[in-house]
């Protein structure tokens, strides 16, 4: 993290944080002050500005990018089984007949 | 383990020991107490930072980590080796159920389901009988269900 | 479609460690796993468990293997039969519709959470055209039995369109086949005789507020125009009288009452607890205050941390269980519909605890104007002025549309345990649920953020209270009354 005029950087590498965790954390953050996301090759940069207490601010964006970050590499491993749930639960809800359909492995 | 500033405190995780996605998670574990900031290292290592965000203190969040990098390893080899089984069982659980004749675990064979069978439909005519000759088992009337209590007195308004 | 095989692993494994969750608990493990089966092991016995050690002739074999704990002793059919009937929810439409007939109320509650308007906003009662066309699009839903459910604001306050409801669900019903439960929640202040009548004649089951003795409940509940606690407690008595005194003509239920939690209950369990018994009533639900609609604003007055509710709720758990012992009924609500699922493998209708939540796909919420919302918190967040939970109108939607829209897929897919890193790998993953609204109102996004997520904290609170209890015979013996299974009812 580093002190910028008014504001907070984050630098967060792509070789931990994916751009995709950034940006959904930069949203949900996007109401509480300005946050603007500049993807670069191997990091990318946050800038925070007009945040009342920047150094918490920041911490909680980079808690956030975690958060979003764990259910990235989740998915991969889980994504089967939400799935099902999820198309289970929806066509149900809906009146469709469902029969689960297990692909051959 | 480093102090940094204040309070923050470095803990070094080699790539060798835990893959990036368990260091990730037990990082977000002490996400509740701390702020939390994972970085790289030399080659083959990262940092997770932890910046104390309450009452909890560095060293305990630093220990607790540890802690949590030894669980998830365990927990991510439990649930690879399962995850075919989880998804069968989910499978096989939204699957509609075959009606079958003789259930599987019942350890009956046809015949012996069928002279079960046979025997219940007995047991059911001859308490109708009784019923229908007065010789009723239930002289409270406890078995009766509300609307055998009730319906054909007077029409219920719906 | 071809159900396969049990499949085998094909990888090479050092040990057939079995599919278990786990959580640290008083010294040991409590172990849970997907069909909801679960099981408590030392330290000791968890590395043997987890390693796939337990072999028959063990002590723990017959336990564990009947829990689905060992790897080579599981009975599929009977494991998958639990994970089915615990999530059968999964198999049907919404169930429960919520119609806010108005948002007209003569109480202030402190916490309210409907974000109710004073008694002149008569613009804000639900027209007769548009309870009928509500009624008309419940019954839409593929669920074979569906509860509609009048609420408001104070719902007595639009007299005319509740009749009329009530009586067009009635014939909508006997047309259909369906199986229709009516329901009513009111603070009863302004019930008279003629209205309990057609209540009772029309079997609309009522419900309502008591936060305990009158000085605590008129706190929480602020009632310009008389008392509170008085209207709901003479109608309490009413309807239980009413109750015991069966007809043939409809079928009368019992009625109940909610209690909801605030800062000022936290010092008076023992006192809540004996106001519900003393009117005879035997379910008390403790319900949390969540920081949705005026509580919102007013949190730092009446709201408490997780911590400071799991202590309260333990505390009535004690004294509840100390009253069952001296032969008082008296049952814990949360804990009894826990315990379904726990002990049952059932899935109590508990739309708040369930994967995934009952957003949309369990529930819906019909507001004055024909507006529908995925729930009725989504509702509340609308009248704040974000209509992010909104998924349709009653005259302009279908059900599958209102289904499909972007605020119901996104709250099923956010309220999927499976995808969220925490649940995913928590013990009480098969009994749990989260809130998407909860999420989105305290930490801005609907997935929220676990870690550092105080309604988690609260379940979790909730469940190591509820565990602990059940690892003692006789609290067990007690709480395994409390579910629908044993029942006397």
């Amino acid at each position: 993290m580093k002190d910028v005029k008014s504001g907070k950087e984050l630098i967060f590498e792509t070789a931990v944080y994916s751009k995709e965790a950034v940006e959904l954390a930069a949203y949900v953050f996007s109401g509480s002050c300005g946050v603007k996301v500049l993807p670069g090759k191997s990091a990318t940069r946050v800038l925070l500005d007009g945040a009342a207490d920047p150094e918490s601010l920041a911490g909680k964006l980079a808690n956030e990018a975690l958060n979003q970050q764990c259910r990235i590499d989740l998915a991969k491993k889980n994504s089967r089984i939400a799935g099902i749930i999820v198309t289970k639960a929806l066509l149900s809800a809906c009146g469709e007949k469902t029969q689960a359909k297990n692909k051959g492995k | 383990m480093r102090n940094q500033k204040n309070s923050t405190v470095s803990v070094a995780v080699s790539l060798r020991d835990y893959d990036l996605d368990t260091i990730r998670y037990a990082a977000y574990a002490s996400s509740g107490a701390a702020h939390v900031f994972i970085r790289l290292d030399k080659p083959g290592s990262v940092v997770a930072e932890f910046t104390p965000a309450g009452t909890v203190t560095g060293k305990a969040i630093a220990a607790s980590f540890r802690a949590e990098l030894a669980d998830e390893k365990l927990r991510e080899a439990v649930s690879d080796n399962n995850r075919e089984l989880r998804e069968f069982l989910v499978m096989k659980a939204l699957t509609p159920e075959k009606k079958q004749a003789a259930s599987p675990d019942s350890c009956l064979t046809a015949e012996q389901e069928k002279e079960l069978e046979d025997l219940i439909a007995q047991v059911e005519s001859e308490i109708k009988k009784d019923a229908r000759s007065g010789r009723q088992e239930d002289p409270l009337g406890i078995t009766k269900t509300w609307e055998d209590k009730y319906a054909g007195k007077k029409t219920r308004k719906k | 479609m071809l159900v396969k095989k049990p499949v085998r692993n094909k990888k090479k494994l050092s040990s057939p460690a079995p599919q278990a969750l786990w959580a640290k608990m008083d010294g040991g493990r409590l172990l849970t796993n997907e069909s909801g089966c679960h099981a408590w092991v030392s330290e000791k016995d968890f590395a043997r468990v987890i390693s796939g050690r337990i072999a028959e002739g063990d002590p723990l074999f017959a336990e564990l293997s009947a829990a689905g704990f060992v790897r080579g002793r599981m009975d599929l059919d009977g494991l998958a039969a639990k994970w089915r009937t615990r999530n059968e929810h999964l198999s049907y439409g919404p169930g429960l519709h919520i119609m806010v007939l108005t948002l007209r109320c003569n109480h202030k509650c402190l916490y309210c959470q409907s974000s109710a308007a004073g008694e002149g906003a008569k613009k804000t009662d639900m027209s007769l055209k548009t309870a009928l066309k509500s009624v008309d699009f419940a019954f839409t839903s593929p669920n074979p039995a569906i509860t509609i459910e009048f609420q408001g604001g104070e719902p007595l306050l639009n007299w005319g369109t509740l009749t009329a409801a009530v009586k067009y669900a009635r014939k909508k019903a006997a047309a259909s086949k369906k199986e229709l439960k009516l329901a009513l929640v009111s603070n009863f202040t302004l019930m008279t005789e003629e209205k309990a009548r057609f209540l009772l004649e029309n079997e609309v089951s009522i419900c309502t507020s008591l936060d305990g003795p009158a000085d605590l409940h008129n706190r929480n509940r602020i009632y310009a125009a008389g008392n509170s606690h008085a209207g709901a407690v003479k109608w309490i008595k009413y309807f239980q009288k009413k109750h015991g005194n069966q007809v043939p003509e409809y079928r009368i239920f019992k009625s109940s009452a909610l209690l909801t939690v605030s800062r000022y209950s936290l010092s008076r369990h023992k006192e809540i607890i004996d106001e519900y018994v003393a009117l005879g009533l035997e379910d008390i639900f403790i319900r949390p205050l969540a920081p949705i609609g005026y509580a919102k604003g007013l949190w730092e007055k009446i709201g408490y941390t997780s911590q400071e509710f799991t202590a309260f709720y333990g505390k009535c758990l004690d004294y509840i269980l100390e009253l069952n012992r001296r032969g008082i009924v008296i049952r814990e609500k949360m804990a009894s519909m826990m315990l379904e699922k726990i002990l049952n493998f059932r899935e109590p209708g508990y739309l708040d605890a369930r994967c995934p939540c009952g957003a949309a796909i369990g529930q819906i919420a019909y507001n004055y104007n024909g507006d529908l919302y995925t729930c009725d918190e989504g509702r509340m967040v609308g009248w704040e002025g974000d209509d992010i939970f909104r998924i349709g109108n009653v005259f302009k939607s279908t059900l599958k549309g209102a289904l499909s829209s972007p605020a119901a897929r996104a709250c099923v897919v956010s309220s999927n345990l499976e995808a969220q890193p925490d649940c995913s790998r928590c013990a009480y993953k098969p009994y749990c649920g989260v809130c998407p609204v909860f999420n989105y109102e305290a930490q801005g996004s609907l997935w929220g953020n676990m870690r550092s997520n105080d309604r988690c904290r609260l379940f979790k609170g909730v469940f190591g209270v509820i565990f602990s209890k059940l690892r003692r015979a006789g609290d067990k013996e007690i709480m395994e009354k409390w579910t629908v299974k044993n029942e006397g009812r």
